[in-house]
């Protein structure tokens, strides 16, 4: 019996000795598949030129046409290529990619762009202007996400094959900066073209491009798609045929991992190179570990408070008083330090790298006058109003943890507050039809460019979910607002930009209270981790030491 | 017998159909009630304010039509084996269900094999020894099992075995740095097997472990208890006192004799938790990074993707009436007097 028992003992031994040498071994770089014996064509184990990343994307579609989830540009970036190109974590100033450069007409809406003529796509096609030209047509018609990127052009042309010639309904200072978006991301118009893909004006419905683009790139980027499954893993393969400079990364592995916590331990173990999805909570356990760098960058997602311009739904919260005496009883210091670091105040709707952005001081706070505008309002003893929040968060600040601040700083000028927290589907419906009395929401930008944060201004896309509408008292703002918009000369736009600032600051019903940072952890062995909150990370970049 | 049995599993599967298209209208009366809407969950804030955009998406996916139109086309669909484009993922729902349910089989599958295992064996062994030292630690065990959270399990396991010890490999189903093999039936333990690819085999063995503990630890402290008890009633039974007053073993009387009688009660206790375990643990998936139909049905939820929705709702319903079915096919089988009718 005792011998049974050994035996029996000896061989669980040895089974879980067998799996826990398995364990280690995935660590090392996995040479635990061997080539063509697996159901898998491909099952080649990863290089030493590998780099896997650990994130918790939102990826819903590769097809560049439809994306705006907030990786999008991450994937759009590595596997197509645009007219022009954000480059490291440079913000304001897209540089030439396929284009050479553009010339533009006098009346700031023709821009002729002049195209490289040695780009080839990974299928081998040469890229032309034609596929610009059909790419984009595609994206207009498509009438998906990327529309607002779209939407000001009136005619596009290709009267040679490296020359594109497009025409703006209205001259747009941000157009550069839309280009270099996924929207504009060029396809081989043929390759997709021959898998359902349509510039039609029906494309809407009709085009099936996407689930070809969805399991292939058809781009001329620095990377190929080799695999994608849907909340699992997204794995890029270098294009040999490349015609610009990259990393000598040879295979990305993006593994979708949900929880900060295991990305952490994994990353610590060595089973990913980037752990991405962390925030200023969690970046603590990783500080001081050897081998591990910890890099920062500035998101451009900035968390505000809503308060509704229409008595008939904002109650108190529509009166301009209680709306300054808000913005004077919060505590922005404390705020930053609940963000962490790296957090900045945007004095109102233009963050940090933006034309003419400003910052409030962390002293803003003065519980004195927002008492004496709460008097002045005719709310001397206060009131309660019903703050909505959603179960969300911003680069791992919670809402509801911004709302709870909110509460506590609002206490001391007699505004009870009382938090509603909704699931972020309800809310944004709520917030969409302009329901909401009083609402923390967040922005971010779809593109890089003050014009994106004008949809602030009264009667635009926010400012009427605000039911803020335009006046006589917020002419200027509309004025300001309209001279941003086509202002080719960046002095006078950041003039304006100022100006708008200032005067929403103390008159607009938003509070905006943060620019949240974003910090993530990589392994000591690469270099070039650039991140900028366009593609989140240049993949091209990357290199291993 | 066996006429018997073939009508009454036909009887039980014709009421299936009907079950699943009561489940259907249900969940889409549900889905629909939600105070949200497809376009906020699906579209940009940009784009929600252009009505353009919002036209063409409501048109794309038929959220302009009547609700019961909208139905109708599903259910027509529905009865030609079509269970409609996913909003989110824009693939069919089916080989979303396809890619994603095959990680949660293999999962619940390795889960049930440490819930019954270990769940029949504490039973047995706290029942055997009541009221002594082995009983008290093992119904211990089995109160952990039913009541400690599994996220928190979770973390702490991969913590200590993972994390500290070494001896297990982290989240995933196979290591971060090999590419998921493709082909074959998404159970990457069988697809090893059968292609002899034992490096991958055992790499997925590995990785299927720790979860399988962890969702296999709630289940087996439910069978644990349900064992002891049962097999405490048994072993009060008369044919059971008789059989000791004839000499026989205790090892022989309970495992022969006893052991078949209260298992009966277990295996509706096992079977629901099978069901429960293949309708995806969104905690448990979500810090092993496993992608399984839990995952599917969180993200599918939170963005109001009514096919997909659909779609799981009828998979777990379905699973709930074929296991029962098996359940009572098998109530036959341990116990003969048990008819079919």
């Amino acid at each position: 019996m005792k011998k049974r028992f050994l035996g029996i003992l000896l061989a669980a031994a040895m089974v879980v000795g067998t799996l826990t040498g398995c364990g280690g071994g995935s660590n090392q770089g996995g040479d635990t598949t061997k080539p063509g014996t697996t159901p898998t064509a491909d099952t080649g184990a990863a290089t030493d030129k590998t780099v896997v990343i650990g994130m918790a994307t939102d990826l819903k579609t590769l097809d560049p046409g439809y994306m705006y989830e907030v990786f999008g540009n991450m994937y759009a970036y590595a596997t197509y290529d645009m007219l022009y190109r954000i480059e490291g974590n440079d913000m304001s100033n897209p540089k030439p990619s396929v284009a050479t450069g553009y010339t533009l007409s006098d009346d700031a809406m023709t821009y002729t762009f002049k195209l490289r003529d040695d780009v080839t796509f990974s299928s081998g096609n040469k890229l032309t202007a034609k596929d610009v030209v059909w790419t984009i047509n595609r994206v207009r018609n498509l009438k998906s996400n990327t529309y607002a990127h779209v939407e000001g052009i009136s005619d596009i042309k290709a009267p040679d094959d490296t020359t594109v010639v497009i025409t703006l309904k209205a001259p747009d200072a941000s157009f550069i900066t839309k280009l270099a978006s996924n929207a504009y991301g060029i396809v081989d118009s043929e390759v997709v073209k021959a898998n359902g893909g349509t510039d039609a004006a029906d494309a809407a419905t009709t085009d099936k491009g996407r689930d070809y683009l969805d399991k292939n790139s058809a781009g001329s980027g620095p990377f190929i798609l080799e695999n994608w499954t849907s909340g699992v893993e997204l794995v890029l393969k270098k294009n040999p045929t490349y015609w610009g400079k990259s990393g000598n990364v040879e295979r990305v592995i993006i593994k979708e991992i949900p929880d900060a916590n295991t990305q952490i331990q994994m990353l610590e173990k060595g089973e990913i190179d980037v752990a991405f999805t962390l925030n200023s909570d969690n970046i603590g356990q990783l500080e001081g570990k050897e081998g591990i760098n910890i890099l920062r960058g500035q998101s451009a997602v900035c968390t505000f408070l809503l308060m509704n311009n229409d008595a008939a739904v904002g109650g108190p919260m529509a009166n301009p008083d209680v709306q300054q005496a808000v913005r004077y009883a919060l505590d922005y210091k404390g705020l930053k330090t609940l963000c962490g670091e790296g957090a900045s105040l945007p004095l109102s709707i233009v963050p940090q790298g933006f034309v003419g952005a400003l910052t409030r001081p962390d002293d803003y706070q003065n519980i004195e006058k927002a008492k004496e505008l709460m008097a002045k309002a005719g709310y001397a003893d206060g009131f309660t109003i019903k703050l909505t929040t959603a179960n969300y968060d911003t680069e791992g600040m919670t809402w509801t943890t911004i709302a709870q601040k909110v509460q506590s700083d609002l206490a001391a000028i007699g505004i009870k507050v009382e938090i509603e927290t909704s699931e972020i589907g309800v809310v944004i419906d709520q917030y969409r039809e302009a329901k909401v009395p009083f609402l923390v929401m967040h922005w971010s930008p779809d593109y890089y460019e003050i014009n994106n944060q004008l949809v602030f201004l009264p009667g635009d896309t926010v400012g009427a979910r605000a039911n803020w509408n335009k006046s006589d008292n917020t002419a200027k703002m509309t004025e300001l607002g309209n001279g941003i918009i086509g202002e080719a000369d960046n002095a006078v736009r950041q003039a304006k930009s100022e100006e708008l600032q200032k005067l929403m600051t103390e008159n607009s019903p938003y509070a905006f209270l943060l620019q949240h940072p974003k910090v993530f952890a990589a392994s000591s062995k690469l270099e070039n981790v650039v991140y900028n909150d366009l593609c989140k990370l240049q993949l091209s970049e990357l290199n291993i030491k | 017998m066996c006429a018997n049995l073939l009508r009454y599993i036909a009887r039980r599967l014709a009421l299936m159909i009907a079950l699943l298209i009561g489940v259907s209208v249900m969940v889409f009366l549900i889905s629909h009630l939600v105070p949200s809407s497809p376009e906020a969950a699906n579209l940009s804030q940009t784009a929600l304010s252009d009505p353009v955009v919002v036209e063409a998406f409501r048109e794309k996916w038929g959220l302009d039509k009547p609700l019961y139109v909208q139905y109708f086309i599903y259910l027509g669909n529905l009865l030609r084996g079509d269970m409609g484009t996913s909003i989110r993922t824009g693939q069919p729902v089916l080989s979303d269900l396809m890619q994603y349910y095959p990680a949660t089989i293999e999962l619940s599958i390795f889960a049930m094999v440490v819930a019954i295992v270990l769940g029949i064996l504490f039973g047995v062994l706290s029942a055997v020894f009541r009221n002594k030292p082995v009983d008290q630690v093992l119904r211990g065990v089995s109160v952990s099992g039913v009541s400690i959270p599994s996220f928190w399990f979770s973390l702490l396991v991969l913590y200590v075995f993972f994390y500290k010890l070494g001896w297990f490999p982290g989240p995933g189903r196979l290591g971060s740095r090999i590419p998921i093999p493709t082909g074959g039936t998404g159970l990457y333990i069988l697809d090893a097997i059968v292609s002899g690819n034992f490096a991958l085999f055992k790499d997925a063995l590995a990785h299927i472990i720790l979860p399988a503990l962890v969702l296999g630890f709630f289940t087996m402290g439910l069978i644990t208890r349900q064992t002891r008890s049962n097999l405490l009633e048994v072993m009060s039974m008369d044919y059971i006192r008789t059989a000791r007053a004839k000499g026989m073993s205790e090892k022989r009387l309970v495992v022969k004799h006893a052991l078949n009688n209260a298992l009966i009660p277990v295996i509706t206790v096992a079977g629901m938790g099978f069901c429960n375990l293949l309708g995806g643990m969104v905690f448990v998936e979500k810090i092993f990074a496993w992608p399984g139909i839990g995952q599917y049905a969180y993200l599918s939820a939170t963005t109001l993707d009514f096919p997909a929705i659909c779609g799981v709702s009828l998979l777990i319903a379905f699973n709930y009436v074929i296991i029962n079915l098996i359940i009572d096919i098998l109530y036959g089988i341990i116990d003969p007097r048990i008819r079919y009718q």
